[in-house]
């Protein structure tokens, strides 16, 4: 038995991978609808709890290497968990183990009956994916998973209740596939230019080359790639289509995860691969990403104001928000890399909280497969007075919004003092002042949300319904719960981001929080 | 001994259990009402008179509570105000109301014995957000008065602006604490705001939004005349003087306030003769009196000090009684507009006789507790030598007898109509009893000033009634009024009329808007290139923005991959451009 | 004095019965009284000997204050009502098609 566990706890990094890539055929042999879900929920659950032994063990001894197969690094396949994707990998799996409570209910209604065990073994290659970028240390792999994670959720959005669902998970692929083809390249010209493919190895080499032209290629390369996936604004084009007509769970999914994971290959390889000195110092590329990333926190914000369906805003809302963690990398301070990266897991928190809300939403107002229709369940319209027939989802939804803004006491607020005192670190006060100013533009998409649950009236009586079941609440309302709790007792996020800045800026350490 | 319970802060009962108000119905839900400020209150008294809780969280120094003599002053009074409204109120069958009123009671109490500047902003902000509903809530007596849409308008612009007093006090608390500073809530500035630092100047522009300062005084006469008519009696005492604390407690001895206090006295004064609605000039005689307060926090002083705490204390009573008797009006009648009152002495004579000791109170007739409160702030003048000070004071004295001791009984209760009363209702038992027992308090502060100045542990001997002061006062204030029916007599003095009175909220409210709108309009003539293509732009700004911003809008094409594909070329291009530039 | 027609019905009480007029000469007398009790105060006590300011201690002067300036507010507030005053439905025209 303690050999077993021992066998267990050694293969930490290599399990909470494998574990949902062996279970997604499993999904589609068992076929089963509610037996799928009960496979896919025992794995997302074991591999969060792994992601969170092994974060423990990351923080207590330090980065782990792990060897697949016993291969060593410039042969074999290194999976590198350090502090940074230690954090990145316990958000992935904590949002898949929560919003997978709320898929059956909620694809009962949205996806075709004959078709949940595909759900949900594209959901756990996604996850498979995701999981597998955090953890690989090596470039090729990072850009494999990266595939996997892509085609995967290709997949999953394909299935949307509307016929548009289908032109943009087609968007979606065709731009994922450029930017997964220009990480391949850059991945290729740094192969070719240093001769490894391991982070660490790379990290090493690079310095040595000094500025060379293929490398410099690479960077370009991979850094539009990153953004392409990140949603940067203006590379963002893929991103409302895309949440808006997928099916609400995996809205909720994808909207906590891709991009958090794209920001942490964006990171990884701008500060560790390619290094400040060379990314920065040399090259500015933060002179090239604050402004989009400026502009993306304003335009955002702007375009959700002006957005009458909520699930459209929100997505737009999820431009903002990326545009403040970028913000927050392209600060180079360290309190701006701890809010920026403190900021991947609170908006996933957050804005994953808000679109189960949403999923609620939907789920009571009757079948969304009308398909394009001039009314969506989710246009504001049809959310008049919900206040008083659903008021637990409004309630949440108000509480997530809350939070979307940075009042204090949430996680929003936690992520904005950082990225302030990063912006006031960097002497750019003027960032500051358009963090606020952006925030401000939240309070008004926000409030309109809150004006219609609460103070219009329901357009017609038989339009009453009750509140959604709490299999879908429950969730909803954990990660709402988090999002406060995590306000007010900040020290395991904002510790574990500090961490994580500290590895990608080891020579600012020291300064800061 | 420590026990939980006297770490509990002081109003968190109310706070919280006003929430519990919620679930609750009819019997139960009056009970509550009462009771929760009743025990509020004994958990007040059960403490220590001089009693600090302190409490770490996330690395910063809390102190919840801090019980000490000034606080105390607030503390009382805020409870006497909350269990008189809470009665004042029984009758109405809202749990909305309630819960918010007794929730909004509860967090100014907090707000009041929080010891560190983070504390603070918590019950600043809460008692923002609960307090709305005040405004928001239907009340069906005062339909006339109460249109629902401009309640709704109202309310938010209330909100906003006091929710942005908060965020203004975060970023102040904010930079001392980035600063190094500690968050202790004690002496933040004194003498010469203009050279302290600017977090203390943001905490003071903060504690200057909800005192009602000139220029951010309008969401008072705004939001408070359009609360329901058991609304605005609670709102009347909490808001404004929670503000009058913070700045006693913050930044007594600060010049400025002297001055900007003298205007709030002034002003006003002129636009209450002219308003029609009696509540929005009980709004502006708020306001004056707030000025009064200013300048004994300003002067700085032990006497000017305790005058301006002591002049809180009554001013409270006083003035909530006044908009008890107009809420009574309201609830009678269904409306509190000057026009379309008067002579209604004969039917609500107990609402009549409690409104006018509650001017005389307010005009400061000796025997009331205006008389044995308010001088303390002019002697205060008079002993710093400030002689402009002392008469703008007095000035605004007079002021005060015109439009709070005339106007207001004079229009609703004995002013000449034709209209007939007898059929209206009159107000129910527990509203004239709340009334009733505020009037006995404000003369029983009158009579025995020595009780009032004991229990509130003054600290100067201060004797009211001097033969001097008696005679002057009823001086000034009679001959005031001999001036009032003097001018009526001649046919001088302004009729009552339906209007509107522009205040400084017409800049916000009418000429930004409109010069926004013409902005936007003339720069969409300009990005159009063209009068017919400006004719369809200018239907309103938000177009243009949205043209920009808006779904598939122009700043991305992002509805067909080719638009997608070029911005991401696009992308390439720049950053090869930019790394061989740079190589 | 009853030959004076009152501008509007509003204000009729204290002009026309004749318990109002009454009164009205009540207050007149009562603020001689006043006048005469504080001249009383000069000569038979030592009220006066510690006023702040010289003035506080001229023959009437709060009633000649308190006249004064309450004449003075009255006609401030008839100019501004000049200045600032509309329509009862001023604000109510226009807000609702803003917020759209």
């Amino acid at each position: 038995m303690s050999h077993l566990i021992s066998i267990v706890t050694e293969n930490l990094p290599m399990l909470q991978v494998v574990l949902p890539m062996l279970a997604a055929p499993l999904c589609v042999v068992v076929h089963h609808r509610r037996a799928t879900w009960w496979v896919a929920l025992v794995v997302t659950w074991a591999s969060f709890a792994n992601s969170v032994a092994l974060a423990r063990k990351v923080y207590l001894e330090g980065p782990l290497s792990y060897f697949v197969g016993g291969w060593e690094p410039p042969w074999g396949i290194e999976l590198r968990i350090d502090e940074l994707n230690a954090f990145v990998l316990c958000l992935v799996s904590a949002i898949c183990a929560v919003v997978l409570i709320a898929a059956p209910r909620s694809f009962d209604q949205e996806v075709e009956s004959d078709r949940h065990h595909l759900a949900y073994a594209a959901f756990l290659l996604c996850m498979t994916g995701l999981m597998g970028i955090a953890s690989a240390g090596d470039a090729f792999n990072v850009f494999v998973f990266l595939e996997i994670s892509s085609l995967s959720s290709y997949g999953l959005i394909a299935l949307g209740p509307s016929r548009r669902a289908l032109s943009s998970a087609l968007r979606y692929l065709i731009v994922g596939t450029l930017g997964g083809t220009f990480i391949l390249l850059g991945v290729g010209l740094l192969y070719m230019s240093t001769g490894t493919l391991n982070l660490v190895d790379l990290q090493q080499r690079i310095p040595a080359s000094d500025g060379h032209r293929t490398i410099v290629v690479a960077m370009v390369c991979v850094v539009v790639g990153a953004c392409i996936k990140l949603a940067l604004v203006p590379l963002h084009g893929w991103l409302p289509d895309a949440y808006t007509f997928a099916p609400s769970v995996v809205t909720a999914f994808l909207a906590a995860t891709a991009t958090k994971v794209a920001f942490y290959v964006l990171a990884r390889f701008l500060f560790s691969v390619f290094g400040v000195a060379s990314s920065i110092d040399r090259f500015h590329v933060d002179w090239v990403l604050l402004p989009l990333a400026l502009v993306a926190m304003v335009y955002g914000a702007a375009a959700a104001i002006f957005e009458r369906d909520v699930k459209r805003m929100l997505a737009y809302s999820s431009l903002s928000q990326i545009g403040y963690m970028v913000v927050g990398l392209a600060l180079v301070t360290k309190s701006g890399l701890t809010g920026g990266i403190v900021h991947l897991v609170n908006h996933g928190l957050m804005k994953c909280g808000l679109f189960l809300a949403i999923a609620c939403v939907v789920l009571r107002f009757g079948s969304p497969h009308l398909g394009v229709q001039r009314l969506g369940s989710t246009h504001l319209d049809r959310l008049r007075g919900l206040g008083r027939s659903m008021p637990w989802t409004s309630a949440a939804f108000v509480l997530g919004g809350l939070s979307m803004i940075g009042v204090p006491a949430t996680v929003g607020f936690v992520s904005k003092w950082y990225l302030v005192l990063g912006a006031f670190e960097a002497g750019k006060w003027w960032v500051a002042a358009l963090i606020l100013f952006s925030s401000a533009l939240a309070i008004a998409y926000v409030w309109k949300v809150v004006e219609v649950l609460y103070f219009a009236d329901p357009p017609r009586r038989e339009d009453e319904v009750g509140e959604a079941p709490w299999w879908v609440l429950g969730p909803t309302w954990v990660l709402v719960g988090a999002s406060l709790v995590f306000g007010v007792w900040t020290a395991p996020t904002v510790r574990m981001a500090s961490a994580a800045a500290e590895v990608l800026l080891p020579a600012l350490a020291g300064a800061g929080p | 001994m420590t026990t939980w319970l006297q770490s509990l802060p002081p109003g968190v009962i109310m706070a919280v259990g006003g929430l519990l108000l919620l679930a609750l119905r009819g019997r139960a839900l009056q009970f509550g009402l009462v009771v929760l400020p009743v025990v509020s209150y004994g958990h007040l008294l059960a403490l220590p008179a001089e009693h600090v809780v302190q409490l770490t969280i996330m690395g910063l120094d809390l102190v919840p509570v801090r019980i000490d003599r000034l606080a105390m002053v607030w503390g009382h009074v805020f409870h006497w105000a909350a269990i008189l409204s809470a009665v004042y109120a029984l009758h109405v069958q809202d749990r909305v109301q309630h819960a918010a009123a007794i929730a909004y009671a509860g967090s100014a109490v907090a707000a009041v014995f929080a010891g560190d500047l983070v504390t603070l902003f918590v019950h600043w902000e809460l008692t923002a957000v609960t307090s709305v509903f005040l405004i928001w809530s239907r009340d069906d007596r005062a339909r006339k008065d109460r249109d629902p849409e401009e309640c709704y308008r109202a309310g938010l612009r209330y909100l906003i602006i006091q929710v942005a007093s908060g965020v203004v006090l975060l970023a102040g608390i904010c930079l001392r604490w980035a600063d190094g500073g500690g968050l202790e809530f004690e002496g933040l500035a004194t003498g010469d705001i203009t050279s302290a630092p600017l977090w203390a100047q943001l905490v003071f522009l903060a504690f200057g939004i909800k005192a009602a300062f000139p220029f951010l005084h309008n969401w008072l006469q705004d939001a408070y005349p359009r609360g329901t008519h058991t609304g605005t009696v609670f709102l009347s005492a909490f808001t404004t003087k929670m503000a009058i604390y913070a700045l006693a407690r913050g930044f007594a001895g600060t010049d400025l306030l002297v001055p900007l206090g003298v205007a709030m006295t002034l002003f006003p004064i002129f636009f209450a003769v002219i308003e029609n609605d009696l509540r929005k000039v009980l709004a502006y005689s708020l306001n004056n009196q707030l000025g009064f307060m200013c300048v004994g926090i300003g002067i700085g002083t032990e006497l000017a000090l305790q005058g301006a705490a002591g002049h809180a204390f009554a001013h409270i009573l006083y003035k909530a009684l006044l908009f008890q008797s107009m809420g009574a009006v309201l609830w009678s009648v269904g409306t509190c507009k000057a026009t379309e009152l008067g002579g209604l002495f004969k039917r609500l004579p107990v609402t009549a006789l409690c409104c006018m000791v509650a001017a005389a109170s307010i005009s400061a007739f000796p025997l009331t507790s205006g008389f044995v409160t308010k001088s303390m702030t002019l002697s205060a003048a008079a002993e710093g030598h400030m002689t402009l000070v002392w008469l703008l004071l007095l000035f605004a004295s007079a002021g005060v007898l015109e439009h709070s001791g005339i106007k207001i009984p004079y229009f609703a209760f004995l002013a000449p109509t034709k209209k007939d009363w007898s059929a209206i209702e009159r107000p129910p038992w527990n509203m004239r009893a709340a009334m009733v027992t505020t009037a006995v308090l404000c003369l029983g502060i009158g009579v025995f000033p020595g009780v009032l100045y004991r229990f509130l542990d003054f600290q100067i001997e201060y004797e009211p009634y001097t033969a001097l002061h008696v005679v002057g006062q009823l001086q000034l204030l009679l001959f005031a009024t001999a001036a009032f029916v003097w001018l009526v007599r001649i046919g001088a003095y302004p009729h009552e009329k339906r209007a509107t009175i522009l205040d400084f909220d017409w800049i916000y409210r009418r000429a930004l808007p409109a010069g926004w709108d013409r902005v936007v309009r003339r720069s969409s003539v300009f990005w159009t290139r063209g009068g017919r293509l400006a004719e369809n732009a200018r239907q309103d700004g938000l177009v243009w923005i949205q043209r920009w911003v808006g779904d598939g809008a122009a700043l991305t094409q992002t509805r067909t991959i080719r638009g997608i594909a070029l911005w991401v070329l696009a992308a390439l291009a720049v950053g090869l451009a930019w790394v061989f530039w740079l190589h | 004095m009853t030959g004076r027609e009152p501008d509007g019905d509003g204000l009729r009480l204290l002009v026309e019965p004749a318990t109002t007029t009454r009164w009205v000469r009540v207050l007149y007398a009562v603020c001689v009284l006043l006048v005469v009790a504080g001249e009383g105060l000069r000569f038979f006590s030592h009220a006066f000997d510690h006023v702040h300011y010289g003035f506080e201690a001229w023959p009437g002067f709060y009633g000649a204050f308190g006249f004064v300036v309450f004449v003075f507010i009255v006609y401030c507030g008839r100019w501004l009502r000049g200045v600032v005053s509309r329509p009862e439905s001023y604000y109510r025209v226009d807000e609702p098609e803003r917020s759209k």
